[in-house]
């Protein structure tokens, strides 16, 4: 397609740059989450909503009220509501991909300075939801397929090593798994090549050629930036990842001290959680600018 | 035995195991008629229980066949009324002999022990013989190893060829070999890991009456027999570490063999294991010798083995009476053979859990507490545990909660991802489920699955007595189980002896409901029904006053004050005296006491503030309340609490979950 557009010059594309994006997404993903969570809400609501002290009894200590909730295997959470989220979380996965688009879009290009208008980050990402959903979905089914096999590999050796009947056994099989984790890492981090390439590289050919044409050719891009840059990707994503993985444990912390309560600790735990999430998603953009600094012409 | 140390397996053919099990039940005691013959057991301790069979013997291993090689003597005293014809011997390893004994051919799933053996075991007796005056009689030479109608091979009556009188002692010579199975339940070998249990022939235990309590090894019933002193002399290869019942008296290294003689009294089993991979710590704790062997690399747990036990031995000696003996071995097996752990033996008990376990996961020290319990719900007290399996397995599982709550508090079972999660809820989880299947007071072999075992046994029973716990209060129930304890130590316990302590420490209403809940499959809900709560206005109708007919309507005249009722109903069996709590509009809660024996009370009330809602049993002491979702109700008009804390946990985890898979 053509229009005015133009990538950004590389040391301006940077999620700081692109906050109102940014919140666009996490207000996406914030809105499909509650979508996906609101299942479990009803049956805890029609379980527990009746009781004086609401859902906190399902925090309470020893726990008895959580247990029947989630293991009732006849009405039980796990049975009635779970699978609802799994597939809302399933069919977001792909949806998000439309959020996905508008920011990458705007993370790389510009007019002038001025960032593209949100009806253009709108139709860049319909027109990129199909090559995106395929790099999605072959980076996910590789990775689980890679995750299969570090498992089923850690337990053949925990099988041959355990005989000896020596805990480093299971020290051994763990260790099995992490050249399986640092390969689905370097796929994750490939199929976000992939993804920025959509937008630096191929955003001129979006709708001139098939999505997965598209997606191969993004795909053999994001190859490139690796071979060329290889450090510097794993090292930008790995150190994001460290800081995304910092703020969960920052969520759990607030959870301990403020799980289970009501009133305005319930709202801050809330305003804790979301940071994280908030955080989480501003760290992404800000490796996705990186990658695609890494894969730009 | 620990239900926590192996995986479960679910079998369909509960039919098939119910008419199994009804087959094999003439061969096994009838608990009725021995309990309606048998005399209160005596108000006062025993500190030394009458040795009735004691044993002494040599084993030999040979850790590459797998085989042990025993000889040694039976002194056996009929302590019976009546004149004994025949004997009665137990061949437990003879269970995995081949899959026509009564232990594999049960079809009985949802339980550990479910495993094929691929490599079988049997005890072959080469000798019995009795020395009497001048003639020895070879005695195994008329053994009846197995009935017409069944080829188990487990329990062997061996006719004599006089009479032993009550009263007299008689010694028997023996000499066998054991061929062990690749662990199976229990026992059994694993490489060079050996766990020798249930090994040698050993006599049932004899009653009152003259009748061996004997039975065929069934897949989920445990053992029976009489005390005495045992004189174990243990010959294995000198670079394998031993681990035996009792503690070692003689010990020495010739010919690259190790031999170590161990001798303990007033017990009823000997157990011992002998590997070369054990890494081994010894620490006195309240005076008692205990010995950790456990496998390279779990020296950590080791370490949280050994702090349960410095927590658990005065625990149990103020609840339950001292341990009586020198020494104990937790013996901890290696990661393959989780089968082997979790099972307890006299001063020696096997634990488990993954070297891997977090600290915020208790199962090491659930299973160590429990198997450790079983020194008393087993060892000191030797219930009949295939005909009262509840009396061992289900009084030590309420023992193993309360004392992890006692030491870890509302986290007893799990500490982890703010959540603590209570052993005790745990059992009451499992053992409500099947509250109305089948009664908890059943042998072993009536149960018509493993999963209906484990949770009525262990979950069940220890619901039923930690409910009353928790009604009655903690020093009540101490007292109780106390006076039990007194009472059973070294005495054979029936159920009659744990009802009658009930009711001498809680009174005649807590037995029968102990009683119900064992014996009829009691169960209770506690349910509130209906609520109402209105302002208080003045009677609406017509009425003759002064002369004139005055109409008052419905809605005039509100005082500001209010008033209504609640309606609880109890359904079930049982019942338990039970507080109901309630919660005003205005915040403050006011609770009234129920005494739970009707079928429903209405509880009026009348205040300044509307109800917003009421909760029956607001403490959680009802335990076996079989419905918790219907334990409470906010009142017509009030606003709900709703269900805010969830909402917001899932969608945050479900925010985290879209973030990891939809990049």
């Amino acid at each position: 397609m053509t229009d005015d557009l133009e990538l950004r010059d590389l040391d301006r594309m940077r999620a700081r740059g692109a906050v109102r994006a940014v919140l666009v997404v996490y207000l996406a993903e914030l809105a499909w989450s509650l979508l996906a969570a609101w299942p479990i809400r009803v049956h805890a609501s029609r379980s527990f909503g009746a009781h004086p002290d609401g859902d906190a009894v399902l925090f309470a200590p020893g726990a008895r009220a959580l247990l029947e909730w989630v293991g009732d295997d006849s009405g039980g959470v796990l049975v009635s509501a779970l699978p609802v989220t799994v597939a809302t979380l399933l069919v977001g996965a792909l949806v998000m991909q439309l959020p996905l688009g508008a920011l990458l879009l705007r993370l790389t290009h510009t007019r002038g300075g001025i960032p593209p208008r949100a009806g253009e980050g709108a139709a860049f990402a319909r027109r990129a939801f199909m090559p995106l959903v395929a790099i999605a979905l072959s980076s996910l089914v590789l990775e689980g397929a890679i995750l299969g096999g570090g498992v089923a590999a850690a337990g053949a050796l925990y099988d041959r090593l355990a005989p000896r009947g020596d805990a480093r056994a299971v020290v051994y099989a763990m260790t099995a798994v992490v050249p399986f984790l640092l390969l689905v890492a370097a796929v994750g981090v490939t199929a976000d090549l992939a993804r920025a390439a959509v937008v630096v590289r191929e955003r001129e050919n979006l709708g001139n050629a098939s999505a997965l044409r598209t997606a191969l050719r993004a795909l053999r891009h994001a190859f490139s930036g690796m071979r060329r840059a290889w450090a510097l990707a794993i090292g930008a994503w790995a150190s994001r990842w460290a800081a995304g993985l910092a703020l969960v444990v920052c969520g759990a912390v607030a959870a301990a001290y403020l799980g289970g309560k009501a009133g305005a600790a319930l709202v801050a735990l809330w305003v804790a959680h979301q940071i994280v999430l908030l955080g989480r998603t501003a760290l992404r953009a800000s490796w996705l600018a990186r990658a695609a600094r890494i894969v730009a012409p | 035995m620990s239900p926590f140390c192996a995986s479960r397996r679910h079998s369909g053919a509960v039919l098939l195991a119910f008419v199994l099990a009804l087959s094999c039940a003439p061969t096994l005691p009838a608990p009725q008629a021995a309990d309606a013959e048998r005399p209160a057991a005596p108000a006062t301790p025993t500190e030394h229980p009458e040795h009735v069979a004691s044993y002494t013997m040599r084993a030999k291993l040979d850790p590459a066949l797998h085989t042990v090689h025993g000889e040694g003597t039976l002194t056996w005293k009929n302590v019976s009324h009546s004149p004994v014809r025949e004997l009665w011997f137990h061949l437990y390893l003879n269970a995995f002999k081949n899959q026509s004994s009564n232990f594999m051919r049960a079809p009985i799933g949802g339980f550990r022990g479910a495993i094929v053996p691929t490599d079988w075991g049997t005890i072959d007796v080469k000798k019995l013989s009795w020395t009497d005056g001048a003639t020895t009689h070879e005695l195994w030479d008329a053994v009846e190893l197995s009935r017409p109608d069944d080829p188990d091979e487990t329990d062997a009556r061996v006719p004599l060829p006089r009479e032993i009188a009550p009263g007299e002692t008689v010694t028997f010579a023996m000499v066998w070999d054991d061929k062990l199975p690749q662990v199976v339940e229990r026992t059994g070998y694993d490489g060079s890991f050996h766990m020798v249990g249930q090994w040698f022939p050993k006599i049932a235990k004899i009653e009152d009456d003259g009748r061996f309590a004997h039975f065929p090894f069934h897949h989920l019933g445990e053992f029976y027999a009489d005390f005495g002193a045992y004189d174990v002399t243990l010959d294995v290869p000198e670079s394998f570490t031993l681990g035996a019942t009792g503690p070692a008296t003689e010990s020495k290294v010739e010919g690259g063999r190790r031999v170590e003689r161990h001798v303990q009294a007033d017990v009823h089993d000997f157990a011992w294991t002998a590997w070369d991979g054990f890494q081994k710590r010894t620490e006195t704790i309240a005076g008692v010798t205990v010995t950790a062997l456990y496998p390279p690399g779990y020296d950590d747990l080791a370490e949280r083995e050994l702090a349960t036990m410095r927590f658990a031995l005065p625990h149990y000696g103020e609840r339950y009476g001292a341990y009586p003996y020198t020494v104990l071995t937790l013996v901890h097996p290696p990661a393959t053979v989780p089968e082997a752990g979790g099972m307890e033996y006299p001063t020696l008990i096997t634990t488990g859990s993954p070297s891997w376990t977090p600290r915020g996961l208790l199962t090491p020290e659930l299973v160590t507490i429990h198997e450790f319990g079983h020194q008393y719900f087993y060892g000191l007290f030797a219930s009949d545990e295939v005909t009262w399996p509840f009396l061992d397995e289900g009084l030590n599982s309420y023992a193993e909660a309360e004392a992890m709550a006692k030491w870890r508090g509302a986290g007893s079972l799990m500490r982890m991802f703010d959540i603590e999660l209570g052993d005790a809820e745990g059992h009451a989880f499992r053992g409500n489920m099947f509250s109305k299947d089948e009664k908890v007071a059943q042998p072993a072999y009536a149960f018509t699955t493993g999963t209906h075992y484990g949770a009525l046994v262990y979950g069940r029973t220890s619901t039923i007595l930690e409910t009353m716990r928790r009604v009655h209060g903690d020093d009540a129930m101490r007292r109780a189980l106390g006076t039990y304890a007194k009472r059973a130590r070294f005495r054979h316990p029936r159920p009659d002896d744990l009802l009658g302590a009930i009711k001498d420490e809680l009174g005649e209403r807590a037995a029968e409901t102990l009683r119900v809940a064992l014996m009829e499959k009691g169960w209770v809900d506690y349910a509130v029904t209906s609520v109402a709560s209105a302002p208080v206005r003045p009677p609406a109708g017509l009425f003759d006053r002064g002369g004139k007919r005055e109409t008052v309507p419905a809605d005039s005249g509100a005082k500001g004050t209010f008033e209504g009722w609640v309606l609880v109903t109890r359904r079930g069996t049982l019942s338990f005296p039970v507080e109901v709590e309630l919660v005003f509009a205005d915040g403050s809660r006011k609770r009234e006491a129920w005494d739970g024996i009707a079928e429903s009370v209405r509880l009026p009330f009348h205040g300044t503030s509307p109800l917003r809602a009421v909760l029956v049993d607001p403490d959680a002491r009802i335990l076996l309340d079989e419905d918790r979702t219907n334990d409470f109700a906010t009142a017509p008009k009030a606003s709900r609490a709703g269900a805010g804390r969830v909402l917001e946990r899932a969608t945050y985890w479900a925010g985290l979950a879209l973030g990891a898979i939809a990049p």
